[in-house]
């Protein structure tokens, strides 16, 4: 295998693990900045601010999310997404959609939301403390 | 009720949008929501919770209790005990303001716009919603009425039901047969009765080996079908005999004083007889006059009614295209409904719907296994956008976090509807 092959499915394994994990937000950007370097997560779609995002719609769309997430509760393997960082979330829902991240029913979810969307639930999921 | 005012109801149907439709005499718009499950508790919740206080929200359920029919299963298979199914209404009051009344609502009056309780109440409404699950349809199971389900429980509505069937099975005899007559399409939870059969094998082979699972079944296959067949050899080998249609799996009839199940013509003497009978709209859709055949057919935009668009239907009860009917299809519909009722009695923005449904199933002490899909509102339907279902041969920790995500779901979606 080659080995920059090889530093891609490391670098893919490392990015699963953590990029909705709860680790410090300065450790996760710059995961997250590695991985947009061996183009693993497209980020691109997460330039938009979540600060621009339509919250109202953002709120409406998040009652799809919390059916599983609880908004109140760490949960083992449904993390909380409330106080997430909005980029680190944006850049998940992209990586879903693109299913370079690996989860049936997240692929699913974030495939049909548009940029706009997934820029108005970071939006919503910001405004929670 | 004269044809005039319902082709005039009718015709209001294009009016969604129309801002705050007032109440006489009140400040506030009226919602009444019937039945306080996975549609109703859900949709009052998020009507008082979005509006903050400019609609008021009733909610109309009798039981004091709401034992989650999902999960039930795994109470029965001695996982959960039946208070972890168990929720009550103090939070939707406290929280939110809605008025709870437990009580049943039998009969609606369309025109004048009531709903009036057994207790004699009668509610004024500007929109109803009506979740009350199912019904069973008399006679589909020869031999078999309500007031035999002591004998042979259908526990396809949980709580009481749920603990009879636990306890006939603790109780069976050693090597006793158990058996269960499945329903046929279209009926609450297409993979809870085979869930139910793995629940059943799991206490079975543990506490009675020798014991015997039978299931006449109408139908020539079932949900996760592929999946709980591999489980079911892999964890209960020899214990389970499903007998489909193709094997007279339809041609069923019970003697409950006798405890004999007949099947293609003949007769076995069974232990416990788990009676799931055919299903059709809790009856007080039809009572309302918005039920066609046993469902209730409903818009997809907005899920009101194709009869009357102030009223609305939930959940099992309505004719749902190709949702599965499921606690989470009744979750996700009432969203849909609770932004769109909203929108329309207050001006508040209305989004366009989207539907999701994810059901998870249990086979054997952490082997989950889940199917989903989304969907999307047509002229027609609701329709099929995208799906997954979990594989046969999944290894073995891909199969236990499955279960996890399912208690993690539980703990989610009922917090959506009852805190
Ligand atoms: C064994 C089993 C396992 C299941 N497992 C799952 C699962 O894992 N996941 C999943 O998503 N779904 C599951 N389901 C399906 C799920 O329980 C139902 O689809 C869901 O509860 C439907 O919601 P609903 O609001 O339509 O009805 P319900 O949740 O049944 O609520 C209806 C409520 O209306 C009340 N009511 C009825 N008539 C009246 C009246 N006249 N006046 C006032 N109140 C009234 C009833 O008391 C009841 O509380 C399972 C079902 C069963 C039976």
């Amino acid at each position: 295998m080659m080995p920059t092959k090889v530093a891609v499915l490391i670098m893919r394994g490392i990015c699963k693990r953590w990029a909705l994990k709860d680790c410090g937000s300065k450790v996760r950007k710059a995961m997250l900045a590695i991985c947009a370097c061996f183009g693993i997560l497209p980020v691109a779609g997460a330039r938009a601010e979540a600060k621009d995002g339509d919250v109202e719609l953002g709120a409406y769309l998040s009652a799809e999310c919390v059916t599983c997430h609880q908004v109140n509760a760490q949960t083992e393997e449904i993390p909380q997404i409330a106080g997430l960082d909005p980029n680190a979330f944006m850049a998940a829902m992209q990586a879903y959609k693109a299913k370079q991240r690996e989860h049936p029913i997240m692929q699913m979810m974030a495939g049909r939301l548009n940029d706009e969307e997934i820029v108005a639930l970071a939006a919503y999921f910001s405004t929670l403390e | 009720m004269t044809w005039n005012r319902r082709k005039f109801l009718g015709a209001a149907t294009g009016a969604l949008s129309a801002p705050a439709v007032l109440a006489e005499g009140s400040g506030k718009p009226r919602v009444v929501v019937v039945g306080g499950g996975a549609g109703g508790g859900t949709v009052a919740r998020y009507i008082a919770k979005d509006s903050d206080g400019a609609i008021d929200v009733t909610l109309i359920e009798p039981s004091q209790v709401y034992f989650s029919c999902f999960f039930s299963n795994l109470y029965i298979g001695g996982l959960k005990s039946i208070d972890e199914i168990g929720h009550t209404y103090g939070a939707l009051a406290a929280n939110y303001g809605i008025n709870v009344i437990h009580d049943w609502a039998v009969a609606v009056d369309r025109v004048d716009k009531n709903v009036t309780l057994a207790g004699g109440q009668v509610l004024p409404y500007d929109k109803l919603i009506l979740s009350p699950g199912i019904d069973f349809i008399e006679g589909s199971v020869p031999g078999w009425d309500l007031s035999v389900q002591t004998k042979m429980p259908h526990a396809y509505e949980a709580g009481s039901q749920s603990q009879l069937l636990r306890a006939q099975i603790e109780n069976m005899p050693e090597g006793g047969v158990y058996a269960m007559v499945a329903p046929p399409n279209p009926y609450r939870c297409p993979p809870g009765p085979y869930e139910r059969i793995s629940m059943v094998a799991h206490v079975l082979k543990a506490t009675n080996p020798t014991a015997k699972i039978v299931i006449a079944d109408p139908k020539p296959k079932f949900s996760k079908m592929a999946l709980f067949e591999d489980g079911w050899a892999t964890h209960y080998p020899g214990l389970i005999d499903w007998i489909g249609e193709d094997f007279g799996g339809g041609d069923v009839s019970v003697d409950p004083d006798q405890m004999m199940l007949t099947i293609d013509g003949e007769e076995m003497a069974v232990d416990v007889c788990n009676v799931i009978p055919a299903m059709k709209a809790g009856r007080i859709a039809e009572l309302a006059g918005v039920t066609d055949g046993r469902w209730a057919p409903v818009n997809s935009a907005d899920m009101s009614s194709k009869t009357d668009p102030d009223v609305y239907v939930l959940g099992d009860a309505c004719q749902q295209g190709d949702m599965p009917k499921s606690g989470f299809s009744a979750n996700s519909q009432a969203k849909v409904c609770a932004n769109a009722v909203r929108g329309s009695l207050t001006g508040s923005r209305i989004f366009p719907p989207r539907y999701a449904n994810t059901c998870w199933s249990l086979i054997a002490v952490n082997d989950g296994v889940k199917v989903g899909a989304t969907y999307e509102a047509t002229e027609e339907k609701i329709a099929r956008v995208d799906g997954f279902v979990s594989q046969v041969g999944e290894d073995a920790n891909l199969r236990k976090t499955t279960y996890e995500e399912s208690e993690n779901w539980y703990a989610a979606i009922t917090a959506d509807m009852f805190h």
